[in-house]
């Protein structure tokens, strides 16, 4: 039936990355016959592979609260959020991050509680780790994720399809059109409800740590078809990806943020000046993404940068044993591997850092049931978010997109 | 493309299932500079033959775990976002799923012709350790365990040994929840 060049599903979804994955189980779950298009092979690419570490922030016990949880984002987004959507995504975090783990998901766990890290930006700890130190989550979702849609029989996945447009007839979206890359023949997919799951677009940056297949499609396609758009011009940036050396190992990782957030790393312009003590006296190097961003710009436009456009992260001012213990215990990461291998030693020597691409904020506009302007578009994932986080401010805002509203599926 | 770059002789497995009868190798002019076999790909494919194809899933960047582009390089497994390019290299696909074209395999089929690779590394799982999870079934990108039952106790075995990329991705040893699965390289082993 899949070589037809014309199928006919209840709903098509578009992506395979963890939100397209989690949107074809939660339609199957209400008895829909559902296409999963993808335009790698599922379980193989999408934004999700490239997960990193600790990168799940989520309200779970008090005096943590939901209600606490959105303030901080909406102070983070400097007031410029969707309120009600933010609230709409926060209140499933903790509910999603139960199934996860019930699906095999491995979280770091301390005292028979999931184990949290504050990162900045929130007020408690929130940020959950891989039962691994150092590893990420990526692994795990590629894992349990397509291991679940087998389990699914009335999921059907189209590997190696690129979706090229919507189809709309008088207003409402009808499915879309695809090229098969295989070999290079069109199809025609019509659905009574259509879930873009594309990703975000932060591949038109050289210097992004997402994956480079992230292109826009998705916002393109809505674009096309006449969905009112939002929040186009906000991109998290993460201001301390890996910029030298560059090896394939360490290159654009974004493992110098856990650094950062672990160890409390200190950044020096090429003076061998803490500059964040000058932009942000109380937070320092604890400041937020977008505004830890900004200080490094400015240092590297105004010419006190390191030769590769960066600044430079050091562990020199703690304790050699802190360090050793730290290496010791990610000995497994390819990260810590490839800085060997490059002849850095990071109790010495520093590394240079600078802002990369991270994450896309901006897509269709959406009410909290995820639906966009366009009847029978759904957006879900990376690209749909309608300025829920705002500001490229608060980490790990990548936490919530996927796992949403579960339930509250399109009709 | 700098110019003063150092170029050398790559030498890339090309077929296409419906054009033509017999694979051949193509020899493209590519730099070297600290570049992986994957941008290398990428170079021919921009610069020289956009009729090239080939997979990846992450892409490399320090991240090496989706498995989607492996390639066996002078008949050796390696993934190419790993694996750094060296002079007279030959790229062909890996043997272990049936090829659509080029580089690009179909990692819903099994390879039927049988090709002999000398395995790179050797797998070893500790029975004891292991409670048969299925982490590692589930996670190598080149399907090389196997769930068995010995004795009454589900483990898991390395069935496929040759088709192990080595100790470029180690998901399997990193992701062991039991710590029993090691990897030991041949060559030391011999040692």
């Amino acid at each position: 039936m899949l070589d037809a060049k014309f199928i006919e599903m209840d709903v098509l979804v578009i992506g395979g990355g963890v939100a397209g994955i989690r949107a074809a189980i939660a339609a199957s779950s209400q008895g829909a016959h559902i296409l999963l298009t993808n335009k790698g092979f599922v379980g193989k690419d999408g934004a999700a592979v490239w997960m990193a570490g600790p990168g799940y922030e989520a309200a779970l016990y008090p005096p943590d609260s939901v209600d606490q949880h959105a303030r901080d984002t909406i102070r983070g987004g400097r007031y410029l959020n969707n309120q009600n959507l933010v609230y709409a995504f926060l209140e499933r975090v903790p509910q999603s991050v139960e199934v996860l783990s019930k699906w095999g998901v491995r979280f770091g766990k301390k005292g028979g509680t999931l184990d949290q890290h504050r990162a900045p930006g929130h007020t408690h700890p929130r940020g959950l780790y891989h039962a691994k130190r150092g590893e990420s989550f990526g692994g795990e979702f590629r894992k349990v994720l397509p291991h679940r849609l087998l389990l699914q029989k009335n999921i059907s996945v189209l590997d190696d399809i690129f979706i090229i447009d919507l189809l709309k007839e008088g207003g409402a979206v009808t499915g879309a059109v695809g090229l098969q890359i295989r070999d290079g023949t069109f199809c025609v997919l019509s659905a009574k409800s259509t879930i873009l799951a594309t990703g975000g677009f932060t591949g038109c940056f050289e210097m992004a740590t997402s994956n480079p297949t992230l292109t826009g499609d998705g916002h393109g396609m809505a674009y096309r078809a006449g969905a009112s758009m939002t929040g186009m011009e906000f991109i998290q940036f993460l201001p301390v990806a890996c910029l030298w050396p560059a090896l394939p190992n360490v290159h654009r990782t974004t493992f110098p943020y856990t650094l950062i957030c672990e160890l409390h790393g200190l950044l020096y312009n090429c003076h061998g000046e803490r500059f964040m003590t000058r932009y942000y006296p109380v937070e320092k190097e604890f400041a937020t993404r977008q505004a830890m961003g900004r200080a490094i710009f400015k240092e590297v436009k105004e010419g006190r940068g390191s030769p590769h456009g960066g600044v430079y992260l050091s562990l020199n001012h703690l304790p050699k044993s802190l360090v050793n213990r730290f290496l010791e215990e990610l000995k497994d990461n390819l990260c810590i591997i490839g800085l060997k291998e490059a002849g850095v030693d990071l109790r010495e020597d520093g590394i240079e850092v600078g802002p990369a691409a991270h994450y896309t904020q901006g897509g269709c506009w959406i009410n909290e049931l995820c639906e966009t302007t366009l009847p029978g578009l759904v957006n879900w994932g990376q690209g749909k978010k309608t300025v829920p986080t705002g500001f490229p401010e608060i980490p790990s805002p990548s936490a919530w997109p996927w796992d949403l509203l579960l339930e509250k599926m399109p009709p | 493309m700098a110019r003063n770059q150092q170029m050398v002789p790559v030498r890339v497995f090309r077929f296409d299932p419906k054009t033509d009868k017999k694979p051949r190798h193509e020899t493209y002019h590519v730099p070297i500079a600290g570049k992986t076999v994957l941008d290398t790909l990428q170079f021919i494919y921009e610069n020289h033959d956009s009729s090239l194809s080939f997979r990846s899933g992450c892409a490399g960047g320090g991240y090496q775990r989706c498995g989607a582009c492996p390639v066996m390089v002078n008949g050796k497994p390696v993934l190419a976002c790993a694996a750094l390019i060296e002079p007279e290299m030959t790229i062909d696909p890996h043997p272990k799923f049936e090829i659509i074209k080029d580089l690009v395999l179909d990692f819903a089929k099994a390879n039927k012709r049988t090709k002999e690779i000398k395995p790179t590394v050797q797998i070893e799982v500790d029975r004891e350790k292991c409670d048969g999870c299925r982490d590692c079934v589930l996670l190598c990108p080149l399907k090389v365990f196997d769930l068995r039952k010995i004795r009454g106790k589900t483990v898991s075995i390395p069935s496929d040994q040759e088709s192990c990329c080595g100790t470029t991705c180690r998901q399997c040893v990193v992701f062991c929840r039991n710590q029993a699965i090691s990897l030991i390289p041949v060559q030391s082993r011999a040692r």
